[in-house]
């Protein structure tokens, strides 16, 4: 049985999430005063010593986004918080939200003061409009009692946050879109470089981080970076919000050390539904990877995961039991991207119909040997031609499924071809 | 000035030129398509990918300057997957 370590969720449960009154009795805007108390490389400096690493899927070293920022000459920069939470089964950031807003506005500010930006927008998902009035009180909250607005803590810094509604478009999660988005653009990636860093919101440095990054930033600061350095695995420091669906017994969102073991994490949560027997995982979203049950073994921190050919990406671990057909699922999945593709790049665009049909053939009975061939294939060239990650990640639950499930296609070619 | 190498020909180009101006200087032909020098590229159609040494994804020959490539090469690329 694992226990939980709760860093991120620390407050949930405990507190009002509305109330600034609340979030202070638990020790809340104490970082940022302390943050405000220091020149901003120190700030920087203990993030790098905690080794945060983004939490929203790709894993890219937290104080290197605001070191590249705060060295960019502007007379206007921006944090974004990214709460487009997108990935299907993914829940960790609705739950930090709805019930420690603070939190999340403490870890802007305190990146905000770090590259010395006096903006911030939180980009929230259109599905979760119940949020939206939360967040606003929230806001009005912090404002009263001076953790926001102008001359915070009596300093000469002045930072304000704006929640914007994201418009129900999965692409949005990926950072330049959603910077097109909230510019009142159509929601598509733009081609880097420049990266935000350097030209992001209205062509200024801007850094757009997760929610769950920036939750964890007040307690970095509190407890400096390398106690927090301290959990985890060496390279992967920090707890990781998991959430955990499909037909596991208790499902729900749990905060453990980063490499916790996977099978340790699914038996704590009652193992499959009603005992039935497991076929595998599918990990880190619909752009994860699919493992079959053998490889349950599994320590979960990105270059662990890596390694094996398994995604943490957003810590979403879908259970699947001998109920469902693999080739359904990845049937769905490639679907769903069809829909989400903003059809911007040529690969990602054909590639996701093209992959959705040669599967829906195999499916109903119509496919070929060739055609496991020609999905390696089209699964590679997608991976390394298209502009985004929706398009070179798409394609990891067909190519996964592919290695781990080949006996499911090979058996359903071999009915086909019977009848 | 920027050094930069294609298919392993060396060239001198000045700065912000992109590789697809450099191949141009060596008469190497890279196709495009959505590629115009009269409007702001987007790097869209992904026709003119080339190979940059060391990096996972292939990248626009159209939108990325010289001065960010590493050896770029060209007919290694795996363009015949896309058309």
């Amino acid at each position: 049985m694992l226990k939980e370590t709760r860093i991120v969720l620390q407050n949930v449960g405990l507190v009002d999430p509305v109330s600034a009154k609340d979030y202070l009795s638990r020790g809340g805007y104490g970082s940022l005063r302390k943050s405000l108390s220091i020149p901003p490389e120190a700030v920087i400096e203990e993030i790098k010593k905690s080794k945060l690493r983004g939490r929203g899927g790709a894993g890219f070293p937290t104080w290197k986004k605001l070191d590249i920022s705060s060295g960019v000459k502007s007379d206007q920069k921006y944090i974004i918080c990214n709460a487009d939470e997108g990935e299907p089964g993914t829940n960790k950031d609705r739950v930090v939200l709805s019930n420690d807003p603070h939190s999340v506005f403490e870890g802007m500010a305190i990146a905000a003061y770090a590259i010395g930006a006096d903006k911030g927008f939180i980009y929230l998902r259109y599905e979760y409009p119940y949020i939206f009035p939360i967040l606003k009180e929230t806001l009005e909250n912090a404002r009263k009692e001076g953790f926001l607005g102008n001359n915070i803590l009596g300093t000469d810094f002045s930072f304000d946050i704006d929640v914007v509604s994201g418009g129900d478009a999965y692409v949005c999660g990926e950072e330049t879109a959603l910077i097109d988005s909230i510019e009142g653009k159509r929601g598509e990636p733009r081609f880097k470089p420049p990266y935000p860093g350097v030209s992001g919101l209205w062509g200024k440095p801007t850094v757009v981080n997760n929610v769950e990054t920036l939750a964890n930033l007040p307690t970095i600061m509190e407890k400096g970076g390398s106690w927090f350095s301290g959990i985890g695995v060496f390279n992967c420091t920090g707890t990781k919000v998991f959430t955990l669906c499909g037909n596991v017994a208790k499902r729900g969102v749990a905060e453990y050390p980063m490499g916790t073991n996977l099978k340790n994490n699914f038996e704590t949560h009652g193992g499959v539904k009603n005992n039935r027997p497991l076929r595998g995982f599918m990990l880190g979203g619909q752009s994860g990877n699919l493992i079959n049950a053998s490889q349950m073994d599994l320590n979960m921190d990105s270059d662990t995961c890596r390694a094996a050919n398994a995604t943490l990406g957003t810590g979403t671990i879908m259970v699947i039991d001998d109920y469902n057909e693999i080739l359904d699922i990845v049937e769905n999945i490639m679907s769903f991207f069809i829909n989400e593709s903003c059809g911007k790049c040529t690969p990602c665009r054909e590639g996701n119909i093209r992959m959705h049909e040669i599967i829906h053939n195999i499916n109903t009975g119509k496919g070929k040997l060739e055609d496991l061939d020609l999905l390696e294939e089209l699964a590679e060239t997608m991976n390394v031609a298209s502009l985004c990650a929706l398009g070179q990640n798409s394609s990891y639950p067909v190519i996964t499924s592919l290695h781990n499930f080949r006996q499911d296609y090979l058996k359903a070619i071999e009915r086909g071809q019977r009848a | 000035m920027i050094q930069l190498t294609i298919d392993g020909l060396p060239i001198q180009v000045e700065d912000n030129t992109t590789i697809l101006g450099a191949a141009d200087k060596l008469k190497i032909y890279i196709p495009t398509l959505c590629h115009h020098p009269d409007q702001v590229v987007k790097a869209h159609c992904r026709i003119c990918l080339v190979e940059n040494e060391g990096m996972h994804t292939l990248i626009p020959a159209c939108s990325c300057t010289a001065g960010e490539a590493a050896p770029v090469n060209y007919r290694r690329s795996p363009r015949q997957c896309i058309l």
